[in-house]
Formats: structure tokens, sequence, C-alpha cells
């Protein structure tokens, strides 16, 4: 969920700008060292940051009938660490901003914040987790998206609050309030999109599992394994 | 599902009647713009900024009424949703509008009306600043300024790479949504949902060989960590700046001016 | 004997856990030759045009470029990568800057050249494949013909001596694909070797002096092409068609109109055979006269003042400086490719041409014409305009 542009009033937007960018800067870090070690990043998270910005643009089947797009840093945080996608949201987002009106300029600090931190970190958690635990890697994705992006909406709908806090209750009642309207559409949003990406993955390991065992998201006799059991 | 648009306003930026216009005045002006429309403390700043930069970016950069209308209503689902629940939490004042419901009571006082009217203004100043840059400056023409700007260099040169491989990608996404929607890929929601599955991990795949030919590419022209940056116009007249100081004085003395609110 | 360009010795290849693509290849490519490289599809086209700048690298044997065993290090490849330059089949793949200068010194760039000099270079370029002008605008701004000239000068940055090209033809509309090999051509005349690949049989047909043909990873043959072909069971192996050319000589042959022996080299002489033929022959008039313009002269006052006294004149254009001067002159040229042939064939139906070209083109009329004199014995008649050269009456 993006905040629109305009919306976040000082000293706000500042504040995000500020608390965004210590883990953006280390994500210039981890891309330098990334692409210093592998002259063949810069390439593919070029790809996958586009593919990125598609995904977004693509308006999901919903029930509600509203506009939704899906986030997309969920599944660049799964592939790339929460750091590199950091990077990478930033880029999308300039782009969402100047090439389809979504989002804004002033609030890009709040927005990365959001999308470009909060939500890429709980999705690589649940991921890494997931992994650890043994769970089988498409539920471990569903989640993962599904809870990035209701983490995205919690957060943006923890920004506004903060900027607008109600005058019997303060900052929770605003915070209820706005998750609570916002929830209609996120959602089923956040459910969607945690299935389309699980299916995603699901068809990439069927289609062609390399890309992924070259990542390091999967290994070889895992992607095996899960191969046969959909056979 | 509606089809993919593959318009950007990008296209439109390349287009448009001021792209002539040396990069950096345009951006002082929308920047400008949207930084006075958020912190000003009456409307009347943000819809000076609004009314006038509709104008500059409908007349002056001959970008079609009608889409810039549509645009401007991107965010709106957003700024109604938004803007009603500050209406009715954020009070102080004489209650103008009660909704008794059977678990809670919704006021609406004035002073959060004309809150709400203040923000919604600030939002829409704002959007037009936003709308005025990206309608009127290429992204071609700014990653000389990210440079400039001292950003990391793989940043700058992934930014361009992204920016060119969003339009490769986008022309295959279209040719398999069409393909999908040609076999009624998208009559159900269920259908729906399969379809852009699929559709998302061919364009995935398809972005990742096209990532790997890419470096090929590369390497085949010896490739040794260098991108070209354009260099970028400068064609900076006193007919440019003076207006745009002129306006931003303008908007910030609006802004700041101790204007009653509402005008008596 | 200078070194040959590129040469592939007992050259074999596999894709890791695939048959061999590419079995026992030898062939030997002579510098300034134009050679096309013709197969049906999945015969091993690509990766043997990938093996010639060390993207690939063979399983056994070796590829010598320039004379030279490519050794696969870093430094070397990119030694040879300078030398050989190589344009995609498709221009997404090769396009990846966000504007076509940016794009276009990329090479330059990355080789270490300087700011003042990489602008020369670009400019070059740009100005060779026609798309000065175009420094600014984004790769997906241009049409399919604008995408694949902008590969070629982001190659021809790098000043090349041997450029490869994977099926340049592909995906262009007639008109882009004749300016293509135009294009293809002028950079010839200028001494790089072209190797290109191709399954349009009438291009390889019209415009190579060599022709290879591959099937199934083995080289059927080397040769050129009237010889590679005539050959009616090799085409049939190699899943191609003969040129429409020598397929109607070879129908007349049959029916014993025409000598199997002598396959035409193309369309002009083949309307020379046939009219040779033909039993009633009008009172031969002699042919109109074929205008030769020097471009590099300047245009003011040579080519105008000739439309006005020659009418109806048909203008044909060779190489992209004519075609700039023309442009500049708000003059349409009606020939565009294969222009002196055209030319010939037009001055034979007693319609004057003009030629309009400028450099090495020059001396390449001169010999056609002279050539197609000394063959057809009829008089055809050369006349340079505007300049110290005498007419030259065959």
């Amino acid at each position: 969920m993006h905040i629109m542009e305009g919306f976040l009033p000082s000293p706000w937007w500042q504040i995000w700008v500020v608390l965004s960018a210590p883990f953006v800067i280390m994500g210039f870090y981890a891309l330098r060292r990334m692409v210093r070690e592998n002259r063949e990043a810069l390439p593919l998270l070029a790809v996958a940051g586009a593919f990125v910005f598609v995904l977004s643009s693509l308006k999901l089947p919903s029930v509600t009938g509203s506009c939704s797009h899906p986030t997309g840093t969920g599944l660049g945080s799964v592939l790339f660490g929460p750091f590199i996608a950091s990077v990478l949201a930033l880029i999308v987002l300039v782009y969402q901003a100047l090439f389809l009106a979504h989002g804004g300029i002033s609030t890009l600090g709040a927005n990365i914040f959001s999308m470009g931190i909060a939500g890429p970190v709980v999705a690589y958690a649940i991921f890494i987790a997931g992994k650890k635990v043994g769970i089988n890697e498409i539920v471990t994705i569903f989640f993962a998206a599904a809870c990035a992006n209701i983490v995205t909406y919690v957060v943006t709908s923890f920004q506004l609050a903060l900027a607008f806090p109600a005058e019997v209750g303060g900052f929770m009642a605003s915070f209820m309030t706005f998750g609570a309207i916002f929830a209609i559409t996120q959602i089923p949003l956040a459910i969607i999109e945690g299935l389309v990406i699980a299916l995603v993955f699901k068809y990439i390991v069927q289609l062609k599992p390399e890309i992924l065992i070259r990542i390091g998201v999967i290994t070889q006799e895992r992607a095996e394994r899960l191969r046969e059991g959909w056979a | 599902m509606q089809s993919i648009d593959h318009h950007f306003l990008d296209d439109y930026a390349c287009r448009n009647a001021l792209r002539g216009i040396d990069t950096r005045i345009k951006l002082i002006l929308g920047l400008g713009a949207i930084l006075i429309a958020i912190s000003a403390d009456t409307p009347y700043a943000p819809l000076f900024i609004a009314i006038i930069l509709s104008i500059v970016t409908v007349f002056c950069a001959e970008i079609p009424a009608r889409l810039y209308l549509t645009l401007l209503l991107i965010p709106a689902s957003f700024a109604l949703m938004s803007v009603i629940v500050i209406l009715f939490l954020t009070g102080g004042g004489v209650p103008i509008l009660t909704i008794p419901l059977p678990w809670l009571t919704f006021t609406a006082t004035d002073v959060a009306a004309l809150n709400a009217f203040l923000i919604l203004s600030r939002a829409i100043g704002g959007t037009c600043g936003l709308l005025f840059i990206a309608l009127t400056t290429p992204m071609i023409e700014l990653f000389s300024i990210l440079r400039s700007l001292r950003l990391p260099d793989e940043f700058i040169d992934l930014a361009m790479l992204l920016y060119r491989s969003i339009f490769v990608i986008i022309g295959e996404a279209v040719a398999i949504y069409n393909a999908q929607v040609m076999r009624n890929g998208y009559s159900s929601f269920r259908k729906g949902i399969i379809a852009i599955s699929m559709l998302s991990s061919s364009l995935f795949i398809r972005a990742w060989d096209r990532g790997e030919e890419l470096m090929t590419a590369m390497d085949l022209r010896c490739y040794d960590g260098k991108f070209e940056i354009l260099e970028p116009k400068a064609s900076l007249t006193i007919y440019h700046i003076l207006p745009v100081f002129l306006f931003l004085s303008l908007a910030g003395i609006l802004a700041f001016l101790p204007l009653p609110f509402p005008p008596l | 004997m200078p070194a040959p360009a590129i040469e592939f010795k007992d050259l074999t290849f596999a894709y890791t856990g695939h048959p061999d693509s590419l079995k026992n290849v030898s062939i030997s490519l002579k510098r300034g030759s134009r050679t096309a490289l013709v197969g049906p599809n999945g015969a091993g086209k690509t990766t043997l045009l990938l093996m010639c700048n060390g993207t690939l690298r063979p399983t056994s044997g070796e590829v010598l470029v320039a004379g030279e065993s490519i050794q696969y290090s870093s430094r070397q490849l990119r030694e040879v990568r300078r030398k050989v330059g190589m344009v995609f089949q498709n221009s997404d793949s090769q396009l990846f800057a966000p504007t076509v200068y940016q794009d276009v010194a990329f090479g330059p760039l990355n080789l270490g050249l300087g700011e003042e000099e990489i602008r020369q270079v670009v400019s070059d370029a740009l100005f060779a494949v026609g798309l000065t002008g175009y420094e600014r605008r984004p790769p997906h701004h241009l049409s399919g013909g604008e995408k694949k000239r902008a590969a070629i000068a982001g190659v021809l940055a790098m000043k090349p001596e041997i450029l490869i090209f994977d099926e340049p033809t592909s995906s262009l509309d007639p008109a882009g694909a004749a300016e293509v090999m135009d294009l293809l051509e002028e950079i010839n005349q200028q001494g790089v070797t072209i190797l290109l690949s191709t399954h349009d049989v009438e291009l390889a047909y019209s415009w190579a002096d060599d022709v290879v043909l591959i099937e199934g990873g083995e080289i059927l043959m080397h040769a050129p092409p009237r010889s590679v072909f005539c050959d009616a069971d090799l085409m049939r192996r190699a899943h191609l068609t003969q040129p429409a050319v020598l397929s109607l000589h070879h129908h007349l042959a049959r029916r014993g109109i025409m000598k199997e022996s002598e396959p035409p080299a193309g369309l002009l002489e083949m309307a020379q055979r046939i009219e040779e033929m033909a039993t009633t022959v009008a009172t031969p008039h002699a042919p109109a006269p074929i205008y030769l313009i020097d471009c590099s002269l300047g245009l003011d006052g040579t080519l105008p003042h000739l439309m006005e006294t020659v009418s109806p004149l048909r203008i044909g254009v060779m190489g992209t400086t004519a075609k700039r001067h023309l442009a500049g002159a708000e003059i349409s040229a009606d020939l565009t490719y294969g222009v002196i042939d055209a030319s010939i064939l037009h001055a034979l139906r007693q319609e004057p041409v003009v030629i309009v070209t400028s450099g090495g083109m020059i001396d390449r009329v001169h010999k056609r014409i002279a050539e197609f004199c000394e063959e057809s014995t009829i008089p055809l008649s050369l006349r340079p305009v505007g300049g110290h050269d005498t007419a030259e009456e065959c």
C-alpha cells in the first residue's frame, strides 16, 4: 500500500526518510559487495527488479472488485535477502511514482520503510524459519508473501496513525481505525498475493529450478523431491 | 481483468512540449511545489499550487486534459478512505455530523472537517507537483542528476539497466497476457489466479533468461564495469528561471502567511 | 598470404549433457570476405557464431582469430572481442542502456577511450548506420529496423576487423532488410570481414562471396553460392529451397531451353540470357545512359540540373553518405539496394538512371559496368556528371 504524494505532513515525512536511510545505505554496501564478488549480479538484479516492477503493475483478480496490485518486494527479499531487496524497492518505488503515479516522492521514506524494509524483513524471516523447520517451501512462500503484504499495510496504518492521531484515544484509536478500514481491501489482497507468489514459485520449480538453485534459495535435492511430490 | 497498460507516464514525458527545458529547473519547480504544499498551514497555497501546475502541465506541456484528470484520480480511493478516518477521528470543536451505529458513534466536528480539507488540499497540491515532474521530465534525463547526488555508481547502473529491462519485460507480459485472454484465461476468479500465476512465472523465467543474455551482451562489448551517463542538456534562460522563482515565492508566501482559514 | 580472419580447426562442441552440436568443423574465412552460414533451424549456426568471439569454448579443436588461437584468458578474450564484433538476432537482447548514445558508447567506454574520443566514435558510428540525431532516444521508442541499426552501431563503435551477424534480416520488413544489407556492403567495402548466418537463401545467394552449408552440426559444403545452391540433393538435406532465379534456370534447363551448366548469378544475368534467346528481338535500341554522380563533392547543381534535362530519370543511391545528401536535398531515391544491377536493367529498358554515390563505391560501379559490357557485348554508356572523368562507352 502506497501513501500518496502530499499526504504525510511535516515532520513525519522527514522522520521516515531518516528512519529508512540507514537500511538503504546498508543495502548500497550489500549491493557493492555483491557486484564486486559476482559480476553477473548486476544484470540479474536488474531483470529481477524489472520483474518486480512489472509484477506490481499487474492488476490481481480481486473479490472486492477494487484495484489491487501486488507489492512484489516479498519475493525479491526471499531471492536476494532484505538489504538488496530494499535497494530494489527504492528504485521500484521511484519508478512507480514517476511512471504510474503510485505513491510519491515526499512519501518515499515512509513507503520504503513499509514496503522496502518491513515487508521484506518479515518475508525473509518467515522463509528462513520455514526452511529451518522443514516446512514445504511453497507453503512457506505463501505465508512469507502474504505476511509481507499484511505487515506492509499494518506499518502504513501505523505511519498514518502517528501523523493523524485521534482526538479521543490518540494514536491507538487512530491506528485501529486506519487498520480496520484498510483491512477490507488489504487482507484479501494479501491472501491473493500469497497464493499467486506461492504458485509462481511452484511453477518456477517445475519449469526451471536451476534459477532458484543458482541463487541458493533451494537446493537441487529439495527441488527434485518437490517435483516428485507433484508428479 | 483489464488489459495490461504498457504505456507509462514516461512515454508522455519523452514527448511533452517542455522536454527541451533544463531538467534542473523542472525538478526545482516540481519538488519545490511539493515541499511547499505539504508544509503549508492553510489550504490556499496547496490549492494555488494545484491550479497553476495543472494549467502549466495541460497547456504548456500539452498533456491531454482527459489523461491528466484520470491521473489525478489514481490515488482517489486511498485519499477518500484516509480522509474519512481523519474526519471522524481528529476532533475538537463543534460536532457537525453524527452517525450513530449500534456499537459506536462517529462524530465529525468542524475542526476535523477543516483539518480534513487541509490534508486533502495538500494531497492534491502534492499530486499536481508529482504529476508535473512525471509528465515533463523523462527518466533518461534524471540519471545524470542521480550521479550528481553522489549516489553509488553500482546503484545508478542498476537503475539504468532496470529501466531498460522494464520495457522488454512488459512487452513479453502483454504478449503472454493476450495469449491467455484469447483462451479465456481470466473468465473466472479461480482461473484468473492460475492465469496470472502462470503469467508471472513465465515472465520471471524469461526475465531471468534475459538477465543471462544481458551478461553475454555486455561481455561481448568488453564490459569492464563502466556505464556511460548521458550529459544533461543545459538550456537555462531567464525566461525559465524567473517564472519558477516567482511562482515558488508566491506559493511560499501564501503557505506561511497567517491567513484566516476558514475565510470569514 | 595474410592469415585468415577466422579459422576453425577440427572443432567439436557439445552443451553440457547434450549430444554434439558441432562435429569436427574445419573452415577458414579469408580476410575481407563476405560469407553466409546457411542451414536449417537447429543446425548449429548460432553455436558456431558464438565460437568466433570466445563466448562458447570448444570441447575439442581450436578457434583462430587473425591467425592467433583463442586462449580464453579474460585479457585475451577482451582483445578477441574488440576484433570480432557480433550482432544478435534479437536486438532487444543487445540494447541494454537507457538511451542510444549510452548504448553505443558502452563498447568504447569499456575499452578505455577518453570522453572526447568516445563522442567522436559514437557520432561516426551513428552516422554510419543513419541514426544521427537519435542519441537521446530510449531503445523502446525505436522501430525494429532502427533497433537493429543501433545494435550495429554499438558494435561498429569498437572498430572491429570482423563482424558477425546472427540472422541480420529476420524480423525486419523488406525495406529494413534492404537497408541493413546495404549497410553491410558498405562496411565490407571498408575492409571488414563479414560472416552472417541466415536461412534466407535469396539473401545468401545474392550477397555472399562464399556460402558455408551446415546441417546437424556438420559442414556440408564451403564454396561460392553457385556451387552450393545448384546441388539439389544438398538443398534437400539442408531443408532449404533454391533461390528463385536458380530454380527458374533449372526448370528452363530441364525443358531444354537453357544450358544446365551455367547457372545465372542473379536477376540481371537471367534477364540477359532470356533476352538473348528471345526469337523475336525487337530492333535493338541503344540502352539508355547511366549517369554517375560523386556526391562527396556536393549535389548542388549536378543532380537537380540532370533531373531537369533528362526525364524520366530514375535515381539510385548507394552508401550512407549519398543517402544523407539526398535526404538533405529532399530528393527521394527509386533504387536503394542492388543499385548497380538494377540500373543496368533499367538502362537496358531504355530508362535512364543516375547513380549517386561516393568513395570506394564509385570504382565498383565502373568495374561492374565494364564487366557487364564485356560479358554481354552490349554497349552501355556510363557518364560521370560534373566531374573530370570522361564518359565511358563500352
